[in-house]
């Protein structure tokens, strides 16, 4: 397949994306609802983003009015491997053939989950879903199952989903009630952790983190050298289900989960996005001690059986393994982030990464704070085809070669020489 | 997301944020500043409600201040509780109690009160009203202006707001309507404030393209959601702190009734 280089003096246009747009408006709500749409503060100015696409493949994807993009989104997370993996594909391609959306399960899913299990250090078993947020209800339900308690730690500046319990009090639909047991700490803050626990002891079920704080809007953060050991014995001493929220992070940081990859073990952990390379599959996994507990539990769905993403995990994951995709994605990631920020600095910005290099997170420093001058450069970047966006880490895939790189740092230091014409005085 | 509404915290929002319209009335409607001008002398008019929240306006000929020093003709609208404020100051029928000699009684019915159903006409326009480009723009910056104080009285008093508020770091938030107008709130310590705008940029933006879009958003012609979706709203900066108070915009609704 031949890919169009972009002009650089060209900016895209995005014609019949926002026509689309509109039709969409008429029979959706918001046109776009949720983290893909321009209503979740991303699409900064709204029309300077595309809305739809029209086909993918690899690192890349085309919109509707034709313009390529190198994708460093990366579906949010599910594009591990490429878009449209030949032997993923091939793989789902074939268990299809076989059977899907049956009346029993195929035993496909004893074969995904043995892998997984035979994969992931600190699991025992596997209970499989279709997105992050029902692992994460699920790791919930089993913390309070198995400890009869009712109240859940969790780190400020946290997503575990979308569920009510992962939702705050001033949000429309979420009640009161749904959010009373929830209590807060800073990230990496062991002094608030101890306090909280002994304030509470007894009666928390759960702490519930992802491995590091990727939050949006605010430069991801490591943990401290010995946070996870620590909380980890304290969970021990409190008698609390740690549960680890590896939906965005796992297999970009290790193959064994990101637990394994910081030096402690969970209770619980839950994967979804990097898991099929977008063949729609979650799992919550976890310790034979809380077997019995997730067993007990009424969870299901009328698609969480079907054959065909299982079938698609296992190609994802084999491969995965084949190429060490972890260490491919810290070397490209590292590779990628120095790039961008000499990028800035030849403009004479200060640009920001952080995080781990596999999901590397960006900001363009202004003495306001403000994130201005940084969206505006996000847009220059989008509007000449490097698919980032402002306020969300990014997404190494393992279709993403050097000259990807060296192409997205090149459209980076023409937006950033856009933005200092624009911009003399900025810092 | 709070079901209920605090009797206290409407009162506020009655007492500040809507009755704070007053001053921009005059200033908007030739018929609120002619009925100020039959004014002989100044007149101070406290609202209070019995052992909690008061607000003072004076009111002269040539216009109506917030708070500030009182001048002239004294007189004070008593109400026993913040459910009687609401009911007096909502039209629902419930009669405050004055004290006043013969010139505050003869201002209350003669001015104040004719002040205050033309700003209700303003703020709950009918769709024959909104026909009149010179009502609609009106009606559309005071409904901005009840809106932006009204948040600062939310974000203080309501549970749902000071939550929202909590959430909130430093930094000014500009609301502004197209390039014409601009209200500024800023937040120090999860305490939100009105303030003048100045050259300093703000941290965050909230925009509406123009005052159509702003007054239909307030009185729930339009969703926001909708106009953030096709740019009609544009928002930039520290994203936190418009999502905040967009939040807390929701819980003013609440409280107004949109």
């Amino acid at each position: 397949m031949s890919l169009i280089t972009p002009s650089p003096t060209a900016p895209f246009t995005f014609t019949k994306s926002l026509e689309a747009f509109a039709r969409a408006q008429r029979v959706i709500p918001a046109g776009i609802p949720g983290h893909l749409g321009p209503t979740e503060g991303l699409h900064l100015p709204h029309d300077a983003f595309p809305k739809f696409a029209a086909r993918a493949e690899g690192t890349r994807f085309w919109d509707l009015d034709g313009n390529e993009f190198i994708d460093w989104m990366c579906a949010y997370g599910p594009n591990i491997l490429g878009y449209n993996d030949p032997d993923v594909t091939a793989a789902a391609k074939a268990q299809a053939e076989l059977e899907d959306v049956v009346s029993l399960p195929s035993t496909v899913m004893i074969d995904f989950a043995e892998l997984l299990v035979d994969q992931v250090a600190s699991a025992d078993w596997a209970v499989f879903a279709k997105n992050g947020g029902d692992t994460t209800t699920l790791a919930v339900m089993t913390a309070r199952a198995a400890t009869l308690r009712k109240k859940i730690v969790f780190i400020k500046g946290f997503y575990h989903g979308v569920a009510p319990w992962t939702q705050k009090l001033d949000y429309p639909g979420v009640l009161e009630e749904e959010v009373a047991n929830n209590l807060y700490v800073p990230w990496n803050d062991l002094d608030a952790l101890r306090t909280l626990l002994a304030a509470h002891r007894g009666e928390i079920a759960a702490l519930i983190s992802t491995p590091y704080m990727h939050g949006n809007f605010v430069d991801n953060e490591l943990p401290a050298e010995g946070y996870w050991q620590e909380v980890r014995r304290l969970c021990d001493e409190h008698g609390i289900v740690l549960i680890v929220d590896d939906v965005r992070t796992g297999f970009r940081l290790d193959l064994a989960g990101s637990d394994h990859h910081f030096g402690f073990e969970a209770d619980l952990i839950c994967f979804c996005k990097a898991l099929a390379n977008g063949y729609n599959v979650s799992a919550l996994m976890g310790k034979d001690s809380l077997k019995e507990a997730v067993s007990s539990i009424t969870y299901t769905g009328s698609y969480w059986m079907s054959a065909v993403p299982f079938a698609a995990g296992i190609a994802t994951q084999r491969k995965l393994r084949e190429i060490d995709a972890p260490d491919l994605f810290r070397r490209l990631g590292t590779r990628l982030t120095d790039g961008l920020v000499a990028a800035g600095a030849a403009s004479g910005f200060t640009l920001v990464a952080s995080g781990a290099p596999a999901l590397f997170y960006l900001r363009v420093a202004d003495p306001a704070d403000s994130l201005m001058l940084h969206q505006e450069w996000v847009a220059e970047c989008v509007r000449r085809g490097v698919y980032i966006t402002s306020h969300h880490n990014h997404f190494l895939n393992a279709a993403v070669t050097d000259a990807d790189v060296d192409r997205t740092v090149e459209i980076a230091a023409e937006a950033f020489a856009v933005l200092r014409q624009r911009h003399p005085e900025a810092v | 997301m709070l079901t209920e509404i605090d009797d206290r915290v409407l009162a506020a929002v009655n007492l500040h944020a809507v009755l704070g319209a007053l001053p921009r009335l005059v200033e908007l409607v030739p018929a609120a500043a002619a009925t100020l001008a039959a004014l002989p002398g100044p007149v101070t008019l406290t609202a209070r409600i019995a052992a909690a929240d008061r607000a003072r306006y004076v009111f002269d000929a040539d216009g109506v201040v917030a708070g500030g020093e009182p001048r002239g003709t004294r007189v004070t609208l008593l109400f026993t509780s913040a459910g009687h404020a609401n009911a007096v100051l909502s039209g629902g029928g419930a009669a405050p109690i004055p004290l006043g000699g013969p010139r505050g009684i003869r201002f209350l019915t003669q001015v104040f009160t004719p002040l205050t159903d033309l700003l209700s006409r303003y703020l709950q326009p009918t769709d024959a009203d909104l026909e009149d480009p010179e009502f609609a723009d009106a009606s559309r910056m005071l409904l901005l202006d009840v809106a932006v104080s009204a948040i600062t009285v939310v974000a203080e008093h309501d549970r749902s707001g000071r939550f929202s508020a909590g959430q909130m770091t430093d930094g000014d938030l500009d609301i502004t309507v197209g390039d014409s107008l601009r209200h500024r709130l800023r937040i120090r310590d999860h305490h939100l404030t009105r303030v003048a705008v100045t050259d300093d940029p703000p941290r965050a933006v909230f925009g509406f393209i123009d005052l159509r879009t702003a007054g239909d958003v307030l009185t729930g012609r339009e969703s926001a959601l909708a106009c953030v979706g096709d740019g009609r709203i544009a928002i930039r900066g520290y994203v936190p702190l418009v999502d905040n108070t967009s939040r807390i915009l929701d819980r003013v609704g609440h409280y107004l009734g949109k």
